[in-house]
C-alpha cells in the first residue's frame, strides 16, 4: 500500500467516491464525453440495420476470406474483458490488496465488452434469425447442436462468462448501493438505490453471507479467466488452417487477453483517475504493477509468436512454413510488422522504473498494446486465409466502410456504458477499501 | 427473407395447373423463413387439376425433347429437359455425332437467354413500341409495289445457315423477287474452300500440327474434335496410344494448352516455319532463316511426320490466311494422309452461295449508290459486327426502308426504322445440318414467351406475303411419311443423313506463296492478332450473365475482355494488367485495357471479338472493349493486322477468378511424360490413422458401408479446360451469376472450377476441374455448430441449406476452398422471368447460406427412386453428373466404389491415379489421373 | 421469470393447433366427403390420386375423374353442380390443400407408396373424414419417427437418415 492511502480515512472514502455519484462533479466533461460516445454508439446502430437488411455482404469478407473484422472484433473485446476477471478473481484469491482500488472499475469493463463481444457471433451469421440453433433445445426437427464444433463450446464459455461476471459484480455492488442509499439525499434516488441493495442491512450476518459468496463467486470465476479464452483459441486451434492449427493457442491466446485487458483498464483508468481526482485510491503503485503484469504477458504473447514460427519451420510442412514466412513478407506484412511492434517492442519501455511512474507513457503504451492485439487476431485471421492450401483460390481482404463501422460502434457503445457506469455506479469498491482503511495492519 | 412462392411473370407459358409452386413446378425457393411464412396466410393457394388431362401425363415428371441449336449456322443436336411443359436444361444428343451427348458451355447457357428479360418483346418503329399488325400494315403496301418491281432496289442481310428449308426459302425469294439481292453477313470464321469443307478424324491421327487453329473449342465440330482427340490422351489400364499434338500460335488458345509442342510465333514468322518445314517434308533441310526454337521445333515436327506418313495431320485454323490453309492441303497430300485423318466434302453451310449478292462491304456500296432501298436484315448485327460500323450505320440510313429482325433490339436494330423480334431457337421450328452433315430436326419447346417469329417464317412472309406456321413450312419442304417424320422428330436426327459426302473437286490451288514478312519490334506498332471471344463469339451472348461469368481459359477473366500482351513487352514497355491502351488501325481507334499472359507472342497483342457492345440489354452491356474496330475488311485483315498504340495513362479494374496460377510447391498437377508410362510408381492413399487398422474379418472391418459409394474421377491427361462442366453445373444447380463487382470481391459461386497452373516453367498450361472433393473426413463437417454439413451413409459431405446459419467456418476449414456463400441474396428479382429456368428438383438457396457441389444429389436421388420402384438395382451409368454428361472429352467419370465393375472403380485402379493434397489425409472420394504429356524426344 | 415465460410461450404457440393447422378444413369447391368414398364406397386412394405410386406429387381426381362416376350418378345434384359447371366451362376445380410441407422437403409419394407406406400413416384416417382437414402435425420429428425405425416397414435403406434424403 502506497503511504498516500495511510492517510484516508473511512469518511473521505465515503465521502469521495460516493460523491462522484451522487454529486456529480464536472457534469460538462461527462456530457461531452457521454454525448460522443453515444454518437459512435449510433453508428453500430445504423451498420447493423445496415447489415441486417443487406446481409453480411456489406463487409469486405469472401471466399477465401470468410472471416475477417467481426470475429477479430469478437476475440479482441473478450480478451479485453480478461483482465477484469483475473484482477477481481485471481488477485483476490491470492490477497492482492492492492486490487481493491480497481476490481470494481476493471469488472465493469469485462462486463461491458463482453457485451460488445456478445454481438459478433450474432452479427457475423448469415442467417442471425436462426443463432437459436446453437443452443441445445428440444426442437420439432429431432436435432442437436453439433457439439464437436469449437463455435458450440463458445456459446457455453461466453454466455458463462457473461453471467458469472455479471453476478461477481453486482454482488460486490451491494454494500456501495446500500452506501448510496444511505448518503443519497434525493428520495427517488434512495429508493432506487434502495431498490438494487436489495434491502442491505449491513448486520453482521449480512457481511458473514456477503462475504461468503464474494469467496465462492471469485473462486467460480477464477477457472473461467482461462477456460474462455483457451476456448476462443480452439476456434482456430481446432481448424486445420496453416496459421491456426497450433496447440499453442489456447495458453498463448489467455496471455494475450490478459495483456490486453491490463492495456485496457491503463487507458480507462489514467483519464478517470484525473477527472475526479482519484490520485489518491488509483496511486501509481497500482499503475506500476499492471504495467509489470503487462510487460510480463506481454512476453507471453512473444514466446507465443516466436513458437509459431519455429514450429513452423520445425514441422518442415510447406503450408506451414508458408504461412508464416506470408506474414512477415507477404501482402499483408505491414500489419504484422505493426503488431510485432505493438506488442514486442513497445512494452519493453517498461523496464525503466522511470517509465513505469510516468502516467501518459502508461498512457501512450496502454493504447499501443490494444492496437497491437487488435491487429494480432487481424494477423491471425485474415492472413492465415487468405493464402491457405490451393494457390487457385487464394485471395485478398479489403476492409469496407462498414466493417470499420460496426467495429468502431462497438467501441461506442462500450464507451457509452462506462459513462454510464461512472455516472450511476461507484467506481472503486467503498466497502473493500474502507476495510483497508480501517485496518491498515492488513496493508503488509 | 420473402416467401417466393408465387413467381410467374407474364412472360411464362400460362402454366396447365396454376397451383402452389411447391407442388406445381416443384420448385423451390427455399428459405428457412418461408416454413414460418407459410403459414401466415390461412387460406391455402388453389391446387387446380385438368378438367380433362392429357394422355399420360404425370404431374411433376420430366421429359425430354430432341431439337437442335445453331451454332454459327451448323446444327447441333440436343436434348432438352422440360418440366411440365417448361424448358430448364440441355444436355447433347448421343444421336448426333457433332455432339455425342456432350456439350459446350455456349449449349449450356443458351436455356438462359430463353428467359432473359431483356430479350426484345415486340416489334419497335424508330424507338417506339407498336405491334406486328402495324409493321405488316406498314410493309405489306410496300410488299407489293416490291413485287411489281419485281423486287428492284430490295435487298436482305442473312447469315450463312445450314438449314435446308431456309436456303430452299431464300431461293423461293430471289425467284420470287428476280431483281433483290439477297447478302451474307458473319462476324467469324468460314469454314469453307472453294465449296468443300475440311473434315478431321482425330482417333485416326498419330501426330497432329495445328497451325493457329483452336479445333478443340473454336469449331462447329469442337465437340466431336474433343472426344476423338481426348480418347487418344487416356491411360487405360495402363496402357496409352497417345498421340503428339504441335502447335504453332500466337497466344494460347484451349488446343494450345493441349499441345505436347508448342511454339509460339507472331504471325509474320509462321512463313518461314512452315516453309522450312515443307522443305524438310520434302527431304530438303533447311533451317537457316529460322531462330534456335523454330529450328528445333520444326526438326521435331518433320522428324514425325515423316515417321508417321499416312496418319499425320496438318491444319490451320479457318483464320489464317488463305496461303497457309493451302500449306496444310498440300502437306496433308504430301503425307498422303488426305481421306484417312482429313477428309473434304461439300461444305454445309451457304456461304459460298451462288445467288448471294456478296458480303457487307457489297451491301454498304449498294446502300451508297442507292441500288438498294429497302433492306431487311434477318438474324445478324451488322452495325456492331462490322469493321467500320459507322460506315455502315451511315449507309444504311441511306435506306428509305431497313428492317431489322433479331432476337435483341441491338446497335442493328436501333440503326433501322423496324426492329422485329426473332423467336429463341427453343420456340422455334426448324431445320439444321451438322458439321458432319447429320440433318437435324429442330422442335420448340414452349410457345414464344415474346412474341417473336422464326427467321423461317420471317422468310416465308417476306416471299409470299403470307404468314403460315414454323411448323407447315418445315414439313411442307420434306416428303416422307407421317411415320418417318415423327421418328425424326422423335429422335432429332433424320435417319440415313450425315457423313460427309467426298466433294474431291477442289479449286485450283494457289501456288505455295505465304506472303512474307518479319517480326518488327519496333515499339508505338504491333502485330493484331484477332480471335472470336471463347464464349461471347462475335457479342452475340453479351447478354449472357453465365457466359459473362465464366472464367476465361488461361486469363481468368470475367466480364470483359483485354488485350493480351507477352510478359517481355509488358516489361519492356512497363504495362501492367488493367493498363489501358489506345490502339489505332487505319483511321479508327479503341481504347483496350491489357491483361499480361505468359506464352503470347512477344510484338504480338491479342484482341477479341464480342467484347464493347454499345447497344445491349442488362449484363451486356459496356463489359470490355470493341474489337471489331481494328478489324480490316479483306478475308486476311480480319484476323490479322498491325496497329499503332499509345498509353492513355489510364488503367481500369479487371476481374480475374484465379489470381495466383503458379503451383508454389504445392504439386497440385501431377504431370508424367508418355515416355515413361511403364516405370511410374503409383501413389499410394496415406491412410494415416490414429486407430489401429481393424484386422480382416473382424466386425469393425465388416461394417464397410453395403449399400453404394458414390466418387468421382477427374482424368486431366484429356481435360481440355473447356469449362463446359462450369456451365452445366451453374444451369443444373440454380448456381446464381453474381456480376462483376461481387466476383472482384471473390463472391462468385461456381460450384466446380477450373483452376489452372502453369507446368514446366510456364511453358506448359494444365486445367484442373476442381468440384467438392467430397472428402471422407471431412474438415468442414467438424465445425458446423448446427450440423449443417454433414456425412451421408453413401459417402456425400451433404450440405443442408434449410439448416444452415451462416457461421462459414466450413468454408475456413476447406482445404480445397470449393464452398460458396451467399453473401448477399442473389437470387433474381422476384418477379424475373429467369426463375422459370430454375431446376425444380433442386433448393434456390436464399441469402446468407453456404453451397456447394453436391454430387447432382437430386440426380442421385432420381435414379434411386426409380430403381426402387421398378425393384431392380441401379445401373452403373445410368445416373451422371451434370458435370460429367456435358463433358466433351469424357474427362469426369462418376459412379458407385460398392460396384466392383464400375467404371469409376475401374479407372481409379490406373497407376496414374492421385487425390489433390492427399497429405492433409481428407480422404477426397473426388480424385483425378495425372496429366499425360507426350513430348517428343 | 419473463424469460422462461417467453420461451413457454414461444413453445406452446408453435404446437398450438393454429400453427400446426391440426384440424384445419378450409372451404373446398364441393363439399367432399372422403368418408363416404374412401370409407364407405371403398375407392382406392388412387383412383383419385392416379400419380401417386409414379411421381413426387400425389395429384389431384381432374372434372373428368369425378364425372367417370357422376356423369351416371346424382348428376343433377345441386352438390355436384360446380363440378357439371367445371366440365361445362372447361374451368378447372379449385381445391385447397390441407397439408403442405416447406419449399425445401422434397417429399416423393411414389417411393413410400412403393416401400408400402399406407397413406395413412401420414395423412391419418381420412377415411372417417365427412370434411377433409388435416389429422396430423407434419414436422421432421414426425418423419423420422418412421425413418429412424425403417425397419418396421421391412425397408432395409441405410441412406434414411442423410439429409439428402429429403433436403437437397
Amino acid at each position: 500500500m502506497s503511504d498516500r492511502t495511510h492517510r484516508l480515512t473511512i469518511a473521505d472514502v465515503n465521502e469521495r467516491i460516493s460523491g462522484v455519484v451522487l454529486d456529480f462533479p464536472k457534469p460538462k466533461v461527462w456530457f461531452i464525453g457521454f454525448a460522443a460516445s453515444f454518437a459512435v454508439l449510433m453508428l453500430l446502430l445504423v451498420a447493423i440495420i445496415w447489415l441486417f437488411t443487406k446481409g453480411v455482404g456489406i463487409w469486405g469478407i469472401n471466399i477465401p476470406i470468410a472471416w475477417a473484422f467481426a470475429i477479430t472484433n469478437f476475440v479482441w473485446w473478450i480478451g479485453i474483458g480478461h483482465a477484469g476477471t483475473f484482477i477481481s478473481a485471481i488477485l483476490f484469491l491470492l490477497f492482492q490488496k492492492w486490487r481493491t482500488t480497481i476490481n470494481r472499475f476493471t469488472e465493469a469493463m469485462t462486463l461491458f465488452a463482453v457485451a460488445c463481444a456478445g454481438l459478433f457471433p450474432l452479427l457475423h451469421l448469415g442467417r442471425p434469425i436462426y443463432f437459436y440453433w446453437l443452443l441445445p433445445y428440444p426442437d420439432t426437427m429431432g436435432l442437436w447442436p453439433q457439439f464437436r464444433s469449437p463455435l458450440v463450446w463458445d456459446v457455453f464459455a461466453v454466455s458463462t462468462y457473461g453471467t458469472v461476471s455479471l453476478l461477481f459484480w453486482y454482488v460486490g455492488l451491494l454494500p456501495d448501493f446500500a452506501t448510496l442509499r444511505d448518503r443519497a439525499q434525493r428520495i427517488w434516488v434512495r429508493r432506487v438505490y434502495g431498490i438494487l441493495s436489495w434491502g442491505w442491512s449491513g448486520a453482521g450476518r449480512t457481511w458473514k453471507h456477503y462475504e461468503k459468496a464474494y469467496v465462492i463467486l471469485a473462486g467460480l470465476a477464477t477457472p473461467l479467466v482461462v477456460s474462455v479464452h483457451s476456448i476462443v483459441g480452439m476456434d482456430f486451434a481446432v481448424a486445420m488452417l496453416p496459421g491456426w492449427h497450433s496447440t499453442i493457442f489456447p495458453p498463448y491466446f489467455v496471455g494475450g487477453a490478459i495483456f490486453c485487458g491490463f492495456a485496457m483498464v491503463l487507458t480507462l483508468v489514467i483519464p478517470m483517475r484525473k477527472l475526479y481526482h482519484l490520485e489518491d485510491f488509483i496511486t501509481l503503485r497500482h499503475l506500476e504493477l499492471m504495467a509489470i503484469v503487462l510487460m510480463v504477458t506481454g512476453w507471453i504473447v512473444t514466446y507465443g509468436y516466436f513458437s509459431e514460427f519455429f514450429t513452423a519451420w520445425w514441422s518442415g510442412d510447406v503450408f506451414e512454413r508458408y504461412a508464416q514466412v506470408n506474414r512477415a513478407l507477404g501482402p499483408y506484412k505491414g500489419s504484422f510488422w505493426a503488431m510485432v511492434f505493438c506488442n514486442c517492442l513497445a512494452p519493453q519501455v517498461l523496464w525503466s522504473r522511470r517509465m513505469r511512474r510516468c502516467v501518459p507513457v502508461l498512457f501512450a503504451i496502454g493504447l499501443i498494446v490494444n492496437v497491437g492485439m487488435w491487429l494480432e487476431r487481424y494477423v491471425i485471421i485474415v492472413e492465415s486465409l487468405h493464402r491457405d492450401f490451393l494457390p487457385s483460390s487464394w485471395g485478398m481482404f479489403h476492409a469496407t466502410f462498414w466493417d470499420w463501422a460496426t467495429f468502431v460502434g462497438t467501441i461506442g457503445l462500450f464507451l457509452t456504458l462506462i459513462f454510464l457506469f461512472v455516472r450511476f455506479i461507484p467506481a472503486i469498491a467503498m466497502a473493500e477499501l474502507r476495510r483497508q482503511v480501517a485496518q491498515p495492519g492488513e496493508a503488509s | 427473407m420473402t416467401d417466393r412462392r408465387d413467381e410467374f411473370s407474364p412472360d411464362a407459358s400460362s402454366p396447365p395447373l396454376e397451383m402452389e409452386r411447391r407442388e406445381f413446378l416443384r420448385l423451390a425457393g427455399a428459405t428457412a423463413a418461408l416454413a414460418g411464412l407459410a403459414g401466415c396466410s390461412r387460406q391455402p393457394k388453389a391446387l387446380r387439376p385438368y378438367v380433362v388431362p392429357p394422355d399420360g401425363w404425370i404431374p411433376g415428371a420430366k421429359t425430354f425433347y430432341a431439337t437442335a441449336m445453331p451454332w454459327e449456322g451448323f446444327g447441333r443436336g440436343i436434348l432438352v429437359e422440360t418440366h411440365e411443359g417448361r424448358p430448364t436444361k440441355i444436355e447433347g444428343n448421343p444421336r448426333h455425332r457433332d455432339s455425342g451427348g456432350s456439350t459446350d458451355a455456349i449449349t449450356q447457357a443458351s436455356i438462359r437467354d430463353l428467359y432473359d428479360p431483356d430479350r426484345s418483346a415486340a416489334p419497335v418503329r424508330q424507338g417506339t413500341v407498336a405491334s406486328w399488325a402495324d409493321f405488316s400494315q406498314d410493309w405489306l403496301p410496300r410488299w407489293e409495289r416490291l413485287r411489281a418491281a419485281q423486287g428492284d432496289g430490295w435487298g436482305i442481310v442473312i447469315e450463312p445457315t445450314t438449314s435446308p428449308t431456309l436456303r430452299r426459302l431464300i431461293g423461293e425469294w430471289s425467284k420470287a423477287f428476280p431483281k433483290a439481292r439477297w447478302y451474307q453477313h458473319t462476324a467469324l470464321a468460314r469454314y469453307d474452300r472453294a465449296g468443300t469443307q475440311e473434315d478431321y478424324r482425330f482417333a485416326a491421327a498419330d501426330v497432329v500440327l495445328a497451325i493457329g487453329s483452336d479445333f478443340l473449342l473454336n469449331h462447329p465440330a469442337a465437340l466431336r474434335y474433343t472426344r476423338e482427340f481426348a480418347q487418344r490422351r487416356k491411360i487405360d489400364q495402363g496402357r496409352l496410344n497417345a498421340n503428339r499434338l504441335y502447335v504453332i500460335e500466337s497466344a494460347w488458345t484451349v488446343t494450345g494448352g493441349m499441345a505436347d509442342e508448342r511454339l509460339v510465333l507472331a504471325p509474320s514468322r509462321f512463313e518461314p516455319v512452315l516453309r522450312a518445314i515443307s522443305d524438310g517434308l520434302n527431304g530438303r533441310d533447311d533451317f537457316a532463316s529460322l531462330g534456335e526454337t523454330e529450328r528445333d521445333f520444326a526438326a521435331k515436327v518433320i522428324a514425325d511426320l515423316r515417321r508417321v506418313r499416312g496418319t499425320g495431320l496438318c491444319l490451320a485454323g479457318p483464320e489464317q490466311s488463305a496461303s497457309v490453309r493451302t500449306w496444310t492441303e498440300l502437306a496433308n497430300r504430301l503425307l498422303a494422309s488426305e481421306g484417312r485423318t482429313v477428309i473434304s466434302g461439300a461444305a454445309m453451310r451457304g456461304d459460298g452461295d451462288a445467288g448471294c449478292a456478296g458480303g457487307l462491304a457489297e451491301l454498304t456500296a449498294a446502300l451508297n449508290a442507292v441500288q438498294v432501298r429497302q433492306v431487311c436484315i434477318l438474324g445478324a448485327n451488322p452495325v456492331y459486327t462490322s469493321p467500320n460500323g459507322s460506315e455502315f450505320r451511315e449507309a444504311l440510313a441511306k435506306a428509305e426502308y431497313s428492317v431489322h429482325f433479331g432476337q435483341y433490339l441491338d446497335e442493328t436494330g436501333e440503326g433501322c426504322q423496324w426492329h422485329l423480334p426473332e423467336s429463341h431457337y427453343l420456340e422455334a421450328w426448324g431445320d439444321l445440318r451438322g458439321y458432319d452433315g447429320t440433318l437435324l430436326m429442330q422442335q420448340p419447346l414452349i410457345e414464344p414467351l415474346r412474341q417473336g417469329k422464326s427467321a423461317i417464317e420471317m422468310m416465308h412472309w417476306l416471299t409470299t406475303g403470307l404468314a403460315a406456321e414454323g411448323y407447315d413450312i418445315v414439313r411442307g419442304g420434306y416428303s416422307v411419311d407421317e411415320e418417318t417424320w415423327r421418328e425424326w422428330l422423335n429422335a432429332g436426327v433424320a435417319s440415313g443423313s450425315g457423313g460427309l459426302s467426298r466433294g474431291g473437286a477442289r479449286g485450283p490451288h494457289a501456288l505455295f506463296d505465304i506472303e512474307s514478312g518479319t517480326a518488327k519490334h519496333e515499339s508505338g506498332s504491333i502485330e493484331l492478332v484477332i480471335r472470336a471471344e471463347p464464349y461471347l463469339r462475335d457479342g452475340r451472348y453479351a447478354n449472357n450473365a453465365w457466359l459473362q461469368e465464366l472464367p476465361r481459359p488461361f486469363t481468368s477473366l470475367v466480364w470483359d475482355n483485354a488485350l493480351w500482351v507477352s510478359p517481355e513487352m509488358a516489361q519492356r514497355e512497363k504495362l501492367a494488367t488493367g493498363d489501358v491502351l489506345r490502339l489505332t488501325v487505319k483511321n479508327r481507334s479503341v481504347e483496350a485495357p491489357v491483361v499480361v499472359v505468359n506464352g503470347t507472342a512477344d510484338g504480338c497483342a491479342i484482341a477479341e471479338l464480342g467484347g464493347g457492345r454499345r447497344r445491349a440489354d442488362g449484363s451486356g452491356k459496356g463489359g470490355g472493349f470493341d474489337a471489331f474496330a481494328l478489324r480490316g475488311e479483306s478475308e486476311t485483315e480480319r484476323w490479322l493486322g498491325r496497329a499503332a498504340w499509345e498509353r492513355t495513362g489510364r488503367s481500369m479494374p479487371l476481374v480475374q477468378i484465379q489470381t495466383e496460377m503458379e503451383t508454389e510447391d504445392r504439386h497440385p498437377i501431377w504431370q508424367f511424360a508418355a515416355a515413361d508410362t511403364e516405370h511410374l510408381q503409383p501413389r499410394e492413399d496415406p491412410a494415416i490413422s490414429l486407430f489401429p487398422t481393424p484386422p480382416p474379418g473382424s466386425p469393425a472391418a465388416a461394417s464397410a458401408p453395403v449399400h453404394h459409394r458414390w466418387a468421382m474421377l477427374i482424368d486431366l491427361s484429356s481435360c481440355t479446360g473447356c469449362s463446359a462442366c462450369v456451365a452445366a453445373c451453374q444451369a443444373e444447380n440454380n448456381t446464381p451469376s453474381v456480376g462483376k463487382d461481387q466476383c472482384g470481391r471473390g463472391r462468385h459461386m461456381h460450384w466446380i472450377r477450373v483452376d489452372r497452373y502453369w507446368t514446366d516453367g510456364g511453358t506448359r498450361s494444365a486445367p484442373q476441374p476442381v468440384p467438392c472433393m467430397q472428402c471422407e473426413k471431412a474438415p468442414c463437417e467438424l465445425v458446423c455448430p448446427v450440423g449443417a454439413t454433414v456425412h451421408s451413409s453413401e459417402g456425400l459431405n451433404e450440405m443442408v441449406y434449410n439448416r444452415c446459419v451462416g457461421t462459414r467456418y466450413c468454408s475456413n476449414n476447406c482445404p480445397y476452398k470449393v464452398r460458396r456463400f451467399n453473401f448477399f441474396d442473389f437470387r433474381a428479382p422476384r418477379e424475373s422471368p429467369l426463375h422459370l429456368q430454375e431446376n425444380p428438383a433442386v433448393t434456390v438457396r436464399a441469402r446468407g447460406v453456404m453451397e456447394k457441389c453436391s454430387y447432382c444429389v437430386q440426380r442421385i436421388d432420381e435414379a434411386r427412386i426409380a430403381s426402387e420402384r421398378e425393384h431392380r438395382p441401379l445401373r452403373d451409368g445410368e445416373l451422371r453428373t451434370a458435370c460429367q454428361q456435358a463433358c466433351p472429352a469424357e474427362a469426369i467419370v462418376f459412379g458407385d466404389l460398392s460396384d466392383p465393375n464400375s467404371a469409376v472403380l475401374r479407372r481409379k485402379r490406373e497407376r496414374t491415379h492421385y487425390a489433390l493434397l492427399a497429405e492433409l489425409n481428407t480422404h477426397p472420394r473426388t480424385t483425378y489421373l495425372a496429366r499425360m504429356v507426350n513430348p517428343s524426344v | 421469470m419473463s424469460v422462461a415465460g417467453a420461451i413457454w410461450g414461444t413453445y406452446a404457440f408453435y404446437h398450438s393447433p393454429w400453427w400446426t393447422r391440426i384440424g384445419f378444413a378450409p372451404d373446398q369447391p364441393v363439399l367432399f366427403s372422403h368418408r363416404h368414398h374412401a370409407g364407405e364406397l371403398r375407392i382406392d386412394c388412387r383412383y383419385c390420386h392416379s400419380s401417386v405410386d409414379r411421381a413426387a406429387f400425389a395429384g389431384l381426381p381432374a372434372t373428368q375423374t369425378c364425372l367417370s362416376c357422376h356423369s351416371q350418378i346424382f348428376t343433377d345434384t345441386a352438390m355436384l353442380r360446380p363440378v357439371v359447371a367445371s366440365l361445362r366451362e372447361n374451368r378447372p376445380m379449385a381445391w385447397r390443400s390441407v397439408t403442405r410441407l416447406p419449399n425445401f422437403v422434397f417429399f416423393d409419394h411414389s417411393i413410400h407408396i412403393a416401400r408400402g407406406v399406407a397413406c395413412a400413416s401420414c395423412h391419418g384416417d381420412v377415411a372417417h373424414l365427412a370434411l377433409e382437414e388435416k389429422l396430423q402435425k407434419l414436422d421432421m420429428r414426425m418423419c423420422l419417427t418412421c425413418h429412424r425405425h425403417a425397419s418396421a416397414y421391412g425397408v432395409t435403406a441405410d441412406h434414411l437418415l442423410n439429409c439428402s434424403t429429403c433436403h437437397r
